[in-house]
């Protein structure tokens, strides 16, 4: 490697020189000292100049971002800009936009300084990624360029700038007011201010000609969140109720409450429909990674982002991307990111030849869509495929079981319904075998909780241990109890009015490998549960769960840490699951929601969750009114074992070329933290 | 072995040699007798028939022959290599095989299961030992395996990532792949036969009738038909109704083509003078198919059948994957190889590609011994 590094050195080199000749003074000697250990010195090129040494991390007001004006403040200098030397070329790339004005001018007055992990990197390069196809396993991709309001730190608990300077709350958390960054500009030069955010939420969430019906992520209590423009700068969300976890959500979604208003006014002006102009450049679906214009080429652009990267090309095999040069951060040497100029994003459908791409190390940096199933395959080809694979904890990755609680055979539900059932069914799983065959040993049996542990304060030690010890005599015995009895002798039991009992297990090898389904059908027989497996494509799977077609559900318990409950209820209420991971209590649901009228009418104490949540919901997570409201929630799901979970706490792979630095410490594997969002990955460079 | 080795010269040099007595036996043969007589020359398709009647066996004694049934987990034996029986070590050479203790262990840096072999420890193996009680062919209540050890666990082609035995688990499969294969290409056959034959033979408006239904059986997309049949199969079935269930799918999809060209042989044939012979001779018309018409291209016959058997092998698999086919613990040659077709297989474990040979080996036996039959069904190989 410091072989190859030599280019890279003289890179440096001119950089630090630069910001020598920027801040004044300094030994111009020392910078050639620096590559050699970049690791221990984040700040390195700063840290040359006298004044602006004196910024050591944890002086702001968090960890590894600052405001530039209070970054030359506190390293007494003042921070000039330089911008990647390719950008003209890759400006010429992006649909129609204008020339290129100097850095000075693209980076906004106000624009956020990043700390690097390892060093100030180097431009140049293209990242490599890998989809499954256009909407499918793309948010490990998205993540990298992706931008919103704010994000989570590394550290996963603080909330941090991004897109917005900062906000604050009045006090009864019904009105949050953000202030974005003075000078910021779109991807086409043209200036980003809160009438972005107003056209967003006024002209398109709210158009009913868009959105038949409002979506329900802006409704809070019985109304709908308002925005209201107070200067070029400032915004203000108003909620008829309290509703602290929006900035979790505004950490955490795909969904980036701004859009280019300049553009669609434009395009309006030139004739078009603003509704089509909307349905083709915004898409509508539930994902953002809908198809472009460009591909099909209904159109020759796209519309203009304020992400990192852009889209530039769109095939029907992948996407090609180059850097933003209107970019709003910079890093501590005063040099405009991202470093990495081009992005290419192609689908691979097939999880066998993603892996064979991976450890030839064509894949510059992969989380979704592996398992640690293959990590054994991933280790042995490190040093050959020359990348790094790490595991990290994956939160909302317990695989549940949950029984259909409002199962149209009444028989069946009756006998789902009959806590004693799933108590058995729990029991019978010997998850110590499970994690040892599967997890290869790397998780902890756990008991399903509609809340990650790791991510919550009010999930107990006993809610984890509820249930999960292997006694599939004991088993037999709750069964038993039940009048459920093998009547004709075949080692299987049949229902008390002596019909078979026969559940089918519908899974999809999405939510993990098929061998657990395997172990699991192999307990369940065990205990006289008749069970037979099969294997449905995930569309399917969804498809009949949320229309209350299964028997049981299966899927990872995502939506379930911390940043997620604080406002979307999804696993929280009936029918504990959304359109992506089906609940099994629909019939509840119904009768919820039709006060009565029809559905299944649920238990008394599941009623109670309603008003539970929603008192949940009014208190900012990590305060003794949430953490004692979340524990009876939890109460509620442990004590009725509506879900059954498997393990916990389970490591993942993280795989990323050695070439590739500013890595991060990636420690959570998680969509809900919105995968490797919280690592700020503008940052990455190339070392090659 | 090929048709042409067979040239005339070669068989009809001992036919002008015989002693008269057994140029007797000869020319007053059956057809049944002269096809055995030349399928016995045919050696490359009496060791196929050998190879599929040893598989045929060992398939319907799987329980007994396997040390473990087939969803028995060895908890300390996960993907442990294969394991072949000696008889010696260091200690010297005994008459009795036996192996190695042999344990999993996971490596801790690379989590790979890593098996760990410990040639101090000598496991012998036993024949005819008590083992896990099973139904020899569904009836006969037993614990007796033809051989396993006494203490610890033998696994002759190594251990799945469950720690299932896969020795025992392909002759398992041997049972299913054959079995289906067998009875779906006998029932295609014979519908194939009987509709092919019939229209071929009658001609005029019940060939045109049937003509018709066949292209509606043709023209049936298989896919969306199978997934149709998938939706429909009730889960309470078990794993044997889900399996006869499929024979039947697939023997009745798969009928058509052998029956259009019966059929198209039939046409051409029906006016020969000798059917026409038989006809005024007063045979009925099951009797001119049956014996005069169908054994003038039985060779032909024989090919397609013998072709036909590695669809039905392939179909089943294609069919397990949609959800149609067997589900566990049910295991044929295509699920299982379902389990290897994995980087991390290829890679950590090619012994799960063991199947595969059987598949191979099983598919080449139906080949030559299709080739044998086929010659030794030749009418015109001995004159020709």
């Amino acid at each position: 490697m410091l072989k190859k590094s030599g280019l890279w050195i003289v890179t440096l080199m001119i950089l630090a020189s630069m910001i020598l000749s920027a801040c004044g003074g300094g030994e111009p000697a020392a910078p050639a000292e620096e590559p050699a250990a970049p690791a221990e010195e984040p700040a390195a090129p700063a840290e040359e100049d006298g004044g602006c040494a004196a910024v050591a991390l944890g002086d702001g007001d968090y960890a590894r971002i600052y405001e530039l004006a209070d970054y030359e403040a506190m390293a007494g200098c003042t921070m000039s800009f330089s911008g990647n030397p390719d950008m003209a070329d890759l400006n010429g790339q992006i649909g129609n936009n204008p020339e290129l004005p100097p850095v000075e001018e693209r980076v906004p007055a106000e624009p956020l300084v990043v700390v690097p992990y390892e060093a100030v990197g180097q431009y140049g390069g293209t990242f490599h990624a890998t989809s499954n196809a256009t909407e499918s396993g793309t948010s490990d991709f998205l993540a990298v360029r992706h931008v919103n309001f704010v994000r989570y730190s590394d550290d996963y608990v603080t909330i941090e700038p991004n897109i917005a300077k900062s906000w604050e709350w009045n006090d009864d958390f019904t009105e949050v007011t953000f202030h974005l960054r003075e000078g910021h500009k779109w991807s086409d030069g043209a200036p980003f201010t809160s009438a972005d955010v107003a056209f967003w939420m006024n002209e398109i969430v709210l158009n009913t000609d868009i959105y038949e019906n409002t979506p329900s992520w802006v409704q809070f209590g019985d109304g709908t969140m308002t925005v209201e423009v107070i200067d070029d700068t400032t915004v203000k969300f108003v909620f008829p109720v309290p509703t602290p976890g929006i900035v979790s959500f505004f950490a955490t979604s795909f969904r980036q409450p701004f859009q280019p208003k300049h553009f669609f006014d434009k395009k309006v002006a030139d004739g078009m429909d603003f509704v089509e102009a909307v349905t083709l450049y915004y898409g509508l679906s539930d994902w953002t990674d809908v198809p472009s214009p460009l591909l099909g080429e209904k159109a020759d652009d796209v519309k203009p982002t304020l992400e990192s990267h852009i889209l530039v090309e769109e095939t029907t095999e992948g996407r090609h991307f180059v850097a933003n040069p209107y970019f709003f951060m910079v890093d501590t040497a005063g040099n405009q990111l991202p470093y990495i100029n081009e992005q290419d994003e192609i689908y691979v459908p097939d999880a066998e030849v993603r892996n064979l791409k991976i450890t030839n190390g064509e894949v510059d940096y992969k989380v979704q869509s592996i398992s640690i199933i293959d990590y054994p395959l991933y280790k042995d080809h490190e040093a050959d495929g020359d990348y790094t694979v790490d595991l990290g904890s994956g939160v909302g990755a317990n695989l549940f079981y949950g029984f259909n609680l409002t199962h149209e055979d009444e028989g069946l539900r009756e006998i789902f319904m009959d806590l004693r059932f799933r108590q058995a069914m729990s029991i019978a799983i010997d998850r110590d075998e499970i994690v040892e065959l599967i997890y290869l040993g790397q998780a902890t049996p756990m008991q399903a909780t509609p809340a990650d542990g790791n991510t919550v304060n009010f999930v107990t030690e006993e809610h984890k241990n509820a249930f999960i010890e292997y006694d599939l005599a004991g088993a037999n015995a709750l069964l038993d109890e039940m009048g459920l009895v093998d009547v004709d002798g075949d080692g299987l039991r049949e229902r008390a009015d002596g019909s078979p009992l026969a559940i089918e297990l519908q899974y999809s090898t999405q939510s993990g490998p098929a061998q657990i389904q395997e172990l699991v059908k192999s307990y369940w027989d065990a205990a006289g549960v008749a069970t037979t497996l099969k294997e449905v494509t995930s569309d399917e799977y969804r498809e009949r769960g949320t229309t209350n077609g299964a028997d049981v559900v299966t899927w990872l318990y995502d939506a379930t840490t911390g940043p997620v409950i604080v406002l979307d209820t999804a696993m929280l209420l009936p029918p504990f699951g959304y359109a992506f991971n089906p609940g099994m209590a629909y019939g509840w649901e119904e009768w919820h929601n039709t006060d009565g009228a029809s559905g299944i009418e649920p238990p008394a104490d599941v009623q109670e969750l309603y008003d539970l949540v929603a008192e949940f919901l009014q208190y900012p997570l990590g305060s003794a009114e949430s953490d004692a409201v979340g524990a009876k929630i939890v109460d509620i799901h442990v004590d009725n074992l509506l879900k059954i979970g498997i393990a916990g706490n389970i490591q993942m792979p993280i795989i990323h070329t050695n070439r590739l630095h500013n890595f991060g410490p990636y420690t959570v594997v998680s969509y809900d933290y919105y995968r490797v969002y919280p690592m700020i990955p503008a940052e990455w460079y190339f070392s090659e | 072995m090929t048709p042409t080795d067979l040239s005339p010269k070669e068989t009809q040099a001992p036919i002008n040699q015989m002693e008269s007595e057994e140029a007797q036996r000869y020319y007053s043969a059956t057809q049944f007798q002269l096809i055995w007589w030349r399928f016995r020359k045919h050696r490359l398709a009496q060791v196929g028939a050998i190879i599929l009647i040893t598989m045929a066996v060992i398939g319907l004694f799987a329980e007994f022959f396997g040390p473990y049934t087939g969803t028995t987990r060895v908890s300390d034996a996960v993907l442990v290599r294969p394991q072949a029986p000696q008889f010696c070590n260091d200690d010297g050479c005994t008459l009795r095989p036996f192996i190695p203790g042999v344990i999993s262990e996971r490596n801790p840096e690379t989590l790979r299961m890593e098996t760990k072999i410990d040639p101090s420890v000598r496991r012998d193996i036993y024949f005819f030992v008590e083992g896990e009680e099973y139904k020899l062919l569904g009836k006969f209540k037993t614990n007796i395996h033809f051989f396993g050890l006494k203490e610890g666990s033998i696994h002759l082609f190594g251990t799945d990532s469950l720690g299932r035995d896969i020795f025992s688990r392909v002759l398992l499969a041997t049972r299913t792949s054959l079995s289906i294969g067998i009875f779906g290409v006998v029932i295609a056959f014979v519908l194939a036969l009987v509709i092919g034959g019939v229209a071929g033979y009658f001609g005029g408006g019940l060939d045109y009738a049937i003509q018709r239904l066949t292209e509606i059986v043709r023209v049936i997309p298989v896919i969306p038909l199978y997934m149709g049949l998938a939706a429909a199969f009730p889960k309470e079935w078990s794993s044997t109704q889900v399996y006869f269930a499929m024979t039947l799918v697939l023997a009745l999809v798969g009928w058509p083509t052998l029956a259009r060209r019966i059929r198209g042989k039939l046409l051409s044939l029906r006016g020969e003078d000798y059917v026409i012979a038989a006809n005024l001779a007063g045979a009925g018309p099951s009797r001119i198919i049956g014996r005069h018409l169908l054994p003038a291209f039985m060779s032909y016959i024989i090919v397609d059948l013998v072709i036909s058997f590695p669809f039905m092998l392939l179909s089943e698999t294609a069919l397990s994957f949609v959800g149609l086919g067997l589900r566990p613990p049910t295991v044929s040659w295509g699920v299982l190889l379902q389990d290897a077709q994995t980087v991390r297989a290829i890679e950590q474990a090619p012994w799960l590609f063991i199947p595969a040979i059987f598949v191979v080996v099983a598919v080449l036996s139906f080949t030559v011994l299709g080739d044998g039959l086929r010659d030794a069904a030749d009418p015109y190989q001995v004159s020709g």
